[in-house]
């Protein structure tokens, strides 16, 4: 018999396979008595096994074995208290918030004209203060800095 | 260490402790700890087969237990989330010795079932009148005898009844090789609680 057809049998045995499989499986067993062979072996080993695992004692005292976990515990951190249940309000207002700061900080940067919603970058300015002295005036909002350039000649 | 005093801890279900542990109620741990210690550990030298190794990993358990406690919803047991968790530490522990280990000729053909190949079918019940002391024994024994591939895939499909599918996710390997270590370690376990001897199988 071919492995992959025994693992095939060992499938059915463990519940492994479709309910089709398992006609087909239980069809080809019912003619093959090498087949029964081994699905009795592999299925008395499977029943001799369930609940019989031998219950073996910790070979500590209670105080001792606590006393190693009690450190451990001890040094790691509490337990964060478990987050309350999601309420819907809170689902759509922490997304909503976010867009709310978004915009803040987009408008922070940039300012609105409202009469057309025309968007103005006015990061930097230059404008010249006296039209007939030759001095510049730079100013940066970002800066938060102004500088007046006269020119050396007045 | 902290304390409710609301809580008669010896008398409390599972499920108020955990509620109490989580808020850093170490006596409610402590509490979950003596009950469940033996069941933990067992399962611990089940895979390992070292009780020095099997204190150590069950109470690292245990301190992981208590750090991921919060994530703990009740889905399960706690008793079946601690095993859980101190499964995946004795794999760890066995994929670390393991890799410590040189893989003999005769470890490759327990892998690959190469003695198992050859066993004649047990025909006769290999259990048949023995007190169910007994055969908990002689199952451990045999238990003892198997390579820890096999015995680990045995454990976690006879006593813990995982999955295929599952087993392979732990065991870090594929589905197939999951159902060629059972039968493997199906055949080989019969073969000793018939108390067939390795020079006794067929060559």
């Amino acid at each position: 018999m071919k492995t992959d057809e025994i693992l095939k049998l060992q499938a059915y045995l463990d519940n492994e396979v479709s309910s089709g499989e398992a006609r087909r499986i239980a069809t080809w067993l019912a003619g093959d008595s090498e087949a029964r062979q081994i699905f009795q072996e592999l299925k008395g080993i499977k029943s001799a096994m369930a609940d019989n695992e031998l219950l073996v004692k910790l070979p500590e005292s209670r105080e001792f074995y606590w006393s190693k976990i009690q450190r451990g515990i001890e040094s790691a951190p509490t337990p964060a208290p478990r987050p309350e249940a999601t309420r819907w309000w809170s689902r759509i207002g922490v997304p909503f918030a976010a867009a709310i700061a978004a915009v803040a900080v987009l408008m922070s940067v940039t300012s609105f004209d409202l009469p057309g919603l025309r968007l103005q970058t006015a990061v930097h300015e230059i404008d010249a203060s006296e039209p007939d002295d030759g001095s510049i005036t730079f100013h940066s909002q970002s800066e938060g800095m102004t500088v007046v350039w006269i020119p050396s000649g007045q | 260490m902290k304390k409710a005093t609301s809580i008669d801890y010896p008398a409390a279900a599972d499920d108020i402790l955990v509620k109490a542990a989580q808020k850093g109620d170490t006596v409610a741990f402590e509490e979950l700890v003596a009950r469940h210690r033996d069941k933990i550990y067992a399962r611990a030298f089940s895979m390992l087969r070292n009780e020095d190794d099997a204190v150590d990993v069950s109470q690292e358990a245990w301190i992981k237990s208590w750090q991921r406690l919060t994530q703990f919803q009740g889905d399960s047991s706690f008793a079946t989330w601690m095993t859980r968790i101190t499964i995946n530490l004795a794999l760890d522990q066995l994929r670390r010795q393991k890799r410590v280990r040189s893989d003999s000729l005769e470890h490759l053909n327990e892998e690959m079932g190469g003695v198992e190949r050859q066993m004649p079918v047990v025909n006769t019940n290999p259990t048949e009148g023995l007190e169910r002391g007994e055969l908990r024994i002689k199952i451990d024994k045999a238990l003892a005898q198997l390579s820890y591939e096999h015995r680990t895939v045995l454990v976690l499909h006879e006593f813990e009844d995982l999955e295929y599918k599952v087993i392979a996710k732990k065991m870090q390997c594929s589905i197939g090789t999951v159902m060629s270590r059972l039968f493997y370690a199906r055949r080989k376990m019969a073969a000793l609680l018939a108390g067939l001897k390795r020079d006794e199988f067929p060559q």
